[in-house]
């Protein structure tokens, strides 16, 4: 008994722990001044430069451990990540063209086509993998899986086609591909914004499906739930917020896939605090990523997904041996 | 007091991909009686029972729940009434024995709410029944098959429904165990007259439980009736084609 009153104060304590380094992390990323390593408060700079990052990555952070954790359930696989239906490649795809045809260089509407057609293509590549599986009649979650990871395959391979034969825009396409938080505007923030925050309370809404359909199929039909009007449901909001963050912020690697295993190593399986706890972690995992990458390497701009990912790793594996002994 | 049929299934026909495993099935299951069907390995008894509990669809012929076809029931009210025990369960992710067994009140709780004192006390009071107090905090993939078959079972009790369906109750069970399961398959029958159906290859542990029985062979009915009367040693060795003892 006292083993496990003195375990729930650790939890706890981890979390407020967590909180506070949050809000911390929160304050330097948007004073920093990485060129000296000083503090400054400069209203000028946080307004336009430093918020717009600040809001998007947390944005970002919360869609990929969100759906990340979702798709571990969904399809009852822990390797299961945000990008496993195609929403990798397809928004990619629509970046790529827009590079290659040099629409990005357009004045003022550039950034907008490219968003707009990376979320588009994101969205539509997830359609496209949902009718070759013919996923509304069949309703195999496994062979929705396999086909996504087979149309994601090929998909890249066609966009490294395409990215050989546009000259000269190399570094763009790669820098964008690892992604990146870049400054967007209040309205487009907004936007985002909606489309992930809607979608987040829907799936937080669906907690009850998830759990169930962790365990099994059956288990879930069994329970009351329409598997075939549940599962499009996720399938569908997941998929606006992710191509939503990730037409913005480019390929963010790994944090759909650790931050809810973190998250599972302090608070336990249970879905509904999984997607709870993401809307601390995820943010807290790419805003404090961010920080090290300005810190460490200020001027040049190393792409955040390489920082996530070569961060991400090691910290997870720390974790899993640590839980395995 | 007329016996009412809670289920009423009449030349029933199933198969998977083109073949046919339950050939023309007609049978009644009475409300508020133990009944069990028994028949030997692959004779498609769990899928039987799948079908009862709707979550397998398909197959031609009638089934009704109180005089109510099964696919014009809403399933989360029939979720209220039937609860499936599934024998077939593999984990992936590591819940605690009581989160698994409060996602049995699922069909009840209001998601913004989520549960209430009510559902944890009916949650700790099968867990009482099930004698299993102490594994409330262990970890489901942690724990023995035998000790995992009582938490299923517990689980079933914690959905609260008239109707309880079970797969093989009494598998992975010692002795002692599986007179305890017996006892509360009796019990929740006797006191509160939940209706049970069990679907199961071990004759041996139905003596005196069932109060019906539906003899499944090669996917037809080889003999229903009540159990003391049907249940005899000529027709259970017919029923396993066993020759001479």
């Amino acid at each position: 008994m006292e083993k496990k009153s003195n375990n729930f104060f650790n939890k706890k304590i981890i979390l407020i722990l967590l909180s506070l380094s949050f809000i911390l992390i929160c304050y330097l990323y948007l004073s920093l001044d990485f060129e000296n390593r000083t503090l400054k408060w400069d209203p000028f700079l946080i307004s336009n430069l430093r918020l717009p990052k600040l809001l998007i990555g947390i944005l970002a952070g919360l869609a990929l451990s969100t759906v990340g954790g979702l798709y571990q359930g969904l399809f009852r696989n822990p390797l299961a990540e945000p990008y496993l239906l195609g929403i990798s490649s397809g928004s990619a795809f629509g970046a790529v063209l827009t590079f290659y045809f040099g629409w990005d260089k357009l004045p003022v509407i550039g950034h907008w086509i490219l968003i707009t057609n990376s979320f588009v293509s994101g969205i539509l590549t997830v359609l496209l993998i949902l009718f070759i599986s013919n996923y509304k009649r069949n309703l195999n979650l496994m062979y929705l899986l396999l086909t996504g990871v087979i149309i994601n395959t090929f998909l890249f391979s066609l966009e490294f086609l395409i990215i050989v034969f546009s000259y000269g825009r190399l570094q763009n396409v790669l820098l964008w591909l690892w992604g990146g938080l870049p400054v967007v505007d209040y309205k487009f923030l907004g936007i985002i914004g909606f489309f992930v925050l809607a979608g987040y309370s829907v799936i937080l809404y669906n907690y009850r499906s998830v759990n169930l359909l962790s365990v099994s199929k059956e288990f879930m039909i069994s329970k009351g739930f329409d598997l075939k009007r549940q599962t499009s449901i996720l399938i569908l909001v997941s998929t606006v917020m992710v191509a939503g963050v990730t037409s913005v912020c480019g390929i963010l690697g790994f944090i759909g896939l650790i931050v809810p295993h973190i998250i599972r190593l302090i608070v336990g399986f249970d879905f509904k605090k999984i997607f709870l706890y993401s809307f601390l972690l995820g943010p807290f995992f790419i805003i404090a990523s961010d920080t090290f990458n300005n810190l460490l390497f200020y001027p040049v701009k190393i792409p955040l997904g390489i920082i996530t990912t070569l961060i991400g790793a090691p910290v997870f594996f720390y974790l899993l041996r640590r839980n395995m002994k | 007091m007329s016996i009412r049929n809670a289920f009423k299934v009449k030349n029933l026909n199933f198969g998977y991909s083109g073949e046919m495993l339950l050939k023309d099935l007609s049978f009644n299951i009475s409300s508020g009686e133990i009944t069990v069907i028994i028949g030997p390995n692959g004779v498609g008894k769990t899928t039987l029972l799948k079908l009862l509990g709707h979550v397998l669809t398909g197959g031609s012929g009638v089934m009704d729940f109180f005089n109510t076809p099964l696919h014009g029931i809403k399933r989360n009210e029939f979720a209220k009434q039937v609860g499936i025990m599934f024998s077939d369960i593999n984990f992936i992710y590591n819940y605690s024995v009581m989160e698994f067994i409060k996602m049995a009140r699922y069909p009840y709780i209001n998601p913004f709410v989520g549960c209430t004192a009510l559902d944890d006390e009916i949650a700790l009071q099968s867990l009482e029944l099930a004698e299993i107090n102490d594994l409330k905090d262990k970890k489901i993939m942690e724990i023995s098959s035998g000790e995992l078959q009582l938490v299923l079972i517990a689980h079933l009790l914690t959905q609260d429904t008239p109707v309880l369906l079970l797969d093989e109750p009494f598998a992975h069970l010692d002795l002692k165990h599986q007179l305890l399961v017996r006892n509360v398959l009796i019990k929740i029958n006797r006191i509160k007259k939940k209706t049970v159906v069990i679907v199961t290859h071990n004759v041996d542990r139905i003596e005196g439980l069932a109060d019906h029985v539906v003899l499944l062979k090669k996917g037809t009915l080889f003999r229903q009736g009540r159990a003391d009367k049907v249940l005899t040693r000529k027709c259970i060795m017919e029923l396993y084609d066993i020759k001479k003892m």
